[in-house]
């Protein structure tokens, strides 16, 4: 038999290769703007978002203030940019908590079988029977108003879809060659589901997860608009956008760039998603 | 031994038409084939310098293993080779037109109709939402053949041509509802439809059961004797050797050695065309190596084992599965076997007879409904999981498809080494003990590095293998390990299982469809048919002298190849 011994620079042809979509080097870009915005909001400006100026309340965009000011003065230019950083954190963290609770729901349920499964499916069939907005509104019901209680709050709407996700991956992974391989050889569950199981069948929930990101920021910044979210003076994307609603006629600049914004980082993060889970999640079973 | 190269071409001559007896013209004329892809790395010449011609009532057969070109050069043929193929020849004709100016307009009125392709898988070469009439009828409409009115009576009569019964059922069912043969007959019938000159096959057996081939090659020759000419394509060398006139062996691109089948099977010039005809197991290959020449024979004396401790020993296994409209289908119906020390102990089949749910039970992946499996005379089936675990490194596996048996995110280095680690290997020896299984697999201990996907399925099994012997087991369970493998590396990793059994004395529950491989390696064979034994025996009795009648119908169902003429010039080569 010949072996062939050649050395396979397959990984790094790809990375140099730059066949990615012209959208997808466009949503990266933006979305690492907007992080170092998050990151280093000095950068960009070196106003106060907080500081009012009520002698120069409805200014319209100048070269002193490039998107105007609100209705207490303040630079909108300032507030966007200050904006990113609690528009992104709560779209992170709270896929971060859905994810991890997700996560830890569909692998119990997909490893254990009998009742415990059939219980927690049902648990988050029912989860699921009931709108994101709603769950969300009955959290922040019960928990009160804050940044944490927010993201716990968007969070919960997405585990459903994590755990569900992730429960049929671990049924698929726990009836391949592989895992009955593990079996076979003696390991216990407890290894194969750490070694084997977990870390092949956690794919499609992260892909699903950077779609998820967008979607929680939308979801952040509407509980903002109707007053569960972030509240005054906190710039965020939602409440300026709820407060410039009455001022419409008088400042339309306040409502435009706070939208546009939020539009923006919505659409990066989930180009981002869709192009990860065309990539991955289609060809994952054909991945081996 | 010199060899002479390119093998000389047999120029056609105008023989007699085998059923007219007139001399005919060519109906296909290939001179000087050659097919190049277009690769980012370069063009790929995937065949080149092939001839051949093809008359009413022959049919030609194109042998070679996976990546050959023997498939590319079927599709050049026909004209669809692919956007990225270039294809040259001297000359390419059918019938009187060239065939290299034809217009793909012009294409389409003669493919389907005048050439038609059969591949190897009906079930995803038939559209999955159209009735298997639909799919018979579709040359007939596509070239206008026949008023919508009509076909449905031509339908039933290809169905019932090429021996599907109660076509007019049939004819209304979906391909998936069809067995594998019904579909393959299916398939063929669609391709009889347009009363075709040439039927071109790609691998038309390769996935059917030996009965079922059987009927197909018969189906065959019959077209062939009513006047069709057949290109067939195999890997399969007694396939061909029963339905091929002519023959052209293909090795990397290259024609190695064409010329009438009787002469190439019996009297291989080509150095290649020998390897591969050794290579072939079966009942003159026994005790002899199948990978190299030498007549060497492996050290084993079968008659020995009978003595040898039982090892595994299952008593009235009965399993039966309930499918999802409420019947149940029995798996195993009473199936009792012993497997000794140092044993191969065979199990043949045809797909549906058990043989894979007796292997999920010796293994201890299925709990049996009644009977059992005593390991080592304790018991291992009916037992918590948690009791069999410490003894499971003992009973060892190796699938199939030893890609799905690998972790993908692991090295194949590292799959080893987690078999090492179960057995208590300590963690500084494993690297050490990896090397060692690699190089006793035949692999270089570099493949320790390597990803599974990246190598060859040779490879891969060899992989597999050397998992399963790391935890030095009494019995691993070998489930088609061979099926998907090309017939020189099965003959390899047939040597390598052979050789590992001398060796190591573990004991084999060797599981096949392929009679000639059970024949080949195994000492004691059992024949299952719908989850029972129906008979049992060394292997040398149970296929010289059958007592069941399925055992008698499968023997009878094997293609077999021609003895050879050259064989006492092989021993005087070996002994050069």
């Amino acid at each position: 038999m010949v072996t062939l011994d050649v050395p396979l620079p397959r990984r790094q042809a790809r990375l140099l290769r730059t066949n990615l979509p012209i959208g997808f080097i466009f949503a990266g870009g933006i979305l690492i703007l907007l992080i170092v915005m998050a990151v280093a909001p000095r950068l960009f400006t070196s106003v106060d978002p907080l500081l009012t100026d009520p002698l120069a309340a409805f200014q319209p965009p100048s070269s002193a203030h490039l998107f105007g000011t609100d209705q207490l003065g303040r630079d909108q230019f300032a507030r966007v940019i200050y904006g990113a950083q609690l528009s992104l954190g709560m779209g992170f963290g709270a896929t971060l908590i859905g994810l991890m609770a997700g996560l830890t729901l569909g692998l119990v349920a997909g490893l254990s079988r009998g009742w415990i499964d059939r219980t927690l499916s049902r648990i988050i069939d029912i989860l699921y029977a009931f709108p994101e907005m709603l769950l969300a509104i009955i959290a922040i019901a019960v928990l009160g108003t804050g940044f944490s209680t927010l993201l716990i709050a968007i969070g919960i709407g997405s585990i459903p879809s994590y755990a569900r996700v992730l429960r049929s991956q671990v049924l698929q992974v726990r009836s391949s060659g592989y895992a009955e391989a593990a079996v076979t050889l003696g390991q216990r569950p407890a290894l194969i589901a750490w070694r084997h199981v977990l870390p092949n069948s956690i794919g499609p929930a992260l892909v699903l997860a950077t779609i998820g990101v967008g979607t929680a920021i939308i979801f952040g910044s509407a509980l903002s608009f109707i007053g569960l979210g972030a509240q005054p003076p906190t710039p965020e994307w939602g409440l300026m956008l709820s407060d410039s609603r009455n001022y419409l006629t008088l400042a339309p600049w306040l409502a435009l760039w706070p939208g546009v914004f939020l539009a923006a980082t919505v659409i990066s993060v989930t180009v981002i998603g869709r192009w990860l889970q065309r990539r991955f999640v289609s060809s994952i079973g054909d991945q081996r | 031994m010199t060899i002479t190269f390119p093998a000389p071409v047999i120029e056609p001559v105008d023989l007699p038409h085998p059923v007219t007896g007139a001399a005919t013209a060519p109906l296909l004329s290939v001179r000087d084939l050659a097919v190049t892809f277009a690769h980012h790395s370069g063009p790929i010449q995937a065949v080149r310098g092939v001839s051949f011609d093809i008359r009413a009532g022959e049919s030609v057969a194109i042998v070679g293993e996976s990546g050959s070109g023997k498939s590319v050069t079927a599709r050049a043929i026909l004209g669809i080779a692919g956007t990225n193929a270039t294809v040259t020849a001297e000359r390419l004709s059918w019938g009187d037109a060239d065939v290299r100016t034809l217009t793909e307009r012009q294409w389409r009125s003669i493919r389907g109709r005048r050439i038609a392709l059969v591949l190897q898988d009906a079930l995803s070469s038939l559209d999955p939402l159209r009735r298997v009439g639909a799919e018979v009828a579709e040359p007939l409409a596509v070239h206008r053949l026949l008023p919508r009115a009509l076909r449905k009576a031509r339908v039933r009569e290809l169905l019932t041509s090429v021996g599907v019964p109660r076509p007019d059922v049939r004819a209304r069912q979906f391909p998936h509802e069809l067995s594998g043969g019904l579909r393959q007959r299916a398939l063929i019938a669609s391709a009889l439809a347009g009363a075709p000159e040439l039927v071109i096959a790609d691998e038309p057996t390769t996935a059917l059961d030996v009965t079922v081939q059987a009927q197909i090659l018969d189906l065959l020759a019959d077209l062939k004797s009513r006047g069709t000419a057949l290109l067939v394509i195999s890997h399969d060398l007694a396939v061909v050797a029963q339905i091929a006139d002519r023959v052209l062996v293909l090795h990397d691109g290259v024609v190695v050695e064409q010329g009438p089948t009787q002469d190439v099977l019996t009297r291989p010039q080509h150095e290649y065309t020998r390897r591969l005809l050794d290579a072939v197991p079966g009942p003159d290959s026994r005790g002899r190596r199948l990978s190299d020449d030498s007549a060497r024979p492996h050290d084993h004396k079968s008659s020995s084992s009978l003595d040898a401790p039982v090892v595994l020993r299952a008593e009235d296994l009965r399993k039966s599965y309930r499918a999802p409209g409420g019947e149940s289908t029995i798996a195993l119906d009473g199936v009792s076997f012993e497997l000794r020390r140092s044993e191969i102990l065979g199990v043949v089949g045809e797909s549906g007879s058990g043989k894979s749910t007796a292997a999920r039970v010796a293994l201890g992946l299925t709990e049996p409904d009644s009977g059992g499996v005593e390991f080592l005379g304790d018991a291992w089936s009916g037992l918590p999981e948690a009791k069999r675990r410490a003894r499971r490194p003992r009973v060892q596996h190796i699938s199939q498809d030893p890609l799905g048996s690998f972790d993908p995110r692991q090295r194949a280095g590292a799959i080893i080494a987690d078999a090492l680690a179960r057995v208590g290997v300590p963690r500084a020896e494993r690297a050490g003990e990896v090397e060692r299984l690699l190089v006793s697999v035949g692999l270089p201990p570099t493949t320790a590095s390597r990803r599974p996907a990246s190598l060859s399925g040779g490879q891969r099994q060899r992989v597999a293998i050397a998992r399963a012997l790391a935890t030095r087991p009494e019995v691993i369970v070998c489930d088609e390990p061979v099926s998907a493998l090309d017939v020189s590396v099965q003959a390899q990793v047939l040597d390598l299982l052979a050789d590992l059994r001398d060796r190591t004395g573990v004991a084999l529950l060797f599981i096949s469809h392929d009679l000639g491989v059970i024949h080949h390696i195994a000492d004691r064979v059992l024949v299952m048919k719908d989850g029972r034994v129906v008979e049992q025996g060394a292997v040398h009795d149970v296929f010289t002298t059958p007592q069941h009648p399925y055992t008698k119908q499968l023997l009878a169902s094997l293609p077999s190849l021609p003895p050879r003429d050259d064989t006492s010039e092989r021993i005087l080569d070996a002994q050069d």
